[in-house]
């Protein structure tokens, strides 16, 4: 196992260093440079964001029907999600991702199961890495 | 006409409405009035054509469990097809001259326990 690249973990978990992509609008999210996503082992859906950057990317404007919405179980009870197709920049390797936002509520950015097992990724410590693996 | 007061303006942006509507020989309150009807009709078109989007969705929307890896494409109130990659997906709605429409994959809800949901 060779480890690539590795991220520090933040006082808040593991995170990853990612940015999406919105080709239709040529748009990306952050401009420059890459954002933190949290790595959480516990949402087993794609990938997570705040409203402000779902609306930013303009994903409202090819966003799931309202009979289409997923809902997810938490603690609190099921929440409703707006979502709509993208793309997952990690390093040099893009992933199509349905890119979540809460309907209602606050949100914020992660990465969860579904993007995850996409990715080799190894907890090492208080870093997340990403490794390839030698055959 | 109403006398109302506006609070958190982007100062940026009423500097060049200041500028725009002097520069025509308008009030502020003239030009501030044409915007928000401007906007109005955009926020209107939108919503139709995505009430028409939505129309043309619900007759094929039986198919996508049956294409659950394959993204389906509504766009100008009529279905565009459906597609094994969302590169493909966005080009047909480029060459369509369309950048809004439903970009629909059949997704499953789950679950989001514990850990993100404490902060």
């Amino acid at each position: 196992m060779n480890v690539e690249d590795c991220f520090e973990a933040a006082d808040w978990g593991y995170v990853i260093e990612a940015s999406i992509l919105n080709p239709l609008h040529d748009l990306r999210f952050p401009e420059t440079g890459k954002v933190l996503f949290k790595i959480d082992t516990g949402f087993n859906g794609p990938t997570l964001v705040t409203s402000d950057v779902f609306e930013f990317l303009r994903l409202e404007e090819i966003e799931v029907p309202d009979d289409m919405r997923p809902t997810y179980a938490t603690l609190a009870g099921p929440l409703t999600m707006r979502s709509a197709p993208a793309i997952l920049e990690i390093k040099k390797k893009q992933l199509e991702t349905d890119i979540l936002s809460p309907l209602l509520g606050p949100s914020r950015m992660l990465l969860g199961f579904r993007m995850s097992k996409e990715l080799n990724l190894a907890l090492l410590g208080k870093r997340t890495c990403l490794v390839s693996m030698i055959s | 006409m109403s006398d109302v007061l506006l609070k958190k303006v982007d100062p940026k942006l009423y500097s060049r409405l200041k500028a725009e509507a002097a520069a025509r020989g308008r009030t502020i309150a003239e030009a501030f009035n044409e915007a928000v009807k401007v906007w109005l009709v955009v926020q209107q078109r939108r919503d139709d054509e995505r009430e028409r989007n939505v129309e043309a969705y619900l007759k094929i929307k039986k198919e996508l469990a049956k294409h659950p890896q394959e993204y389906f494409v509504v766009a100008k109130g009529t279905y565009l097809g459906r597609f094994p990659t969302l590169a493909e997906a966005f080009r047909v709605m480029k060459e369509n001259k369309t950048t809004k429409g439903l970009v629909v994959r059949a997704q499953s809800s789950g679950e989001w326990l514990g850990g993100s949901l404490e902060r």
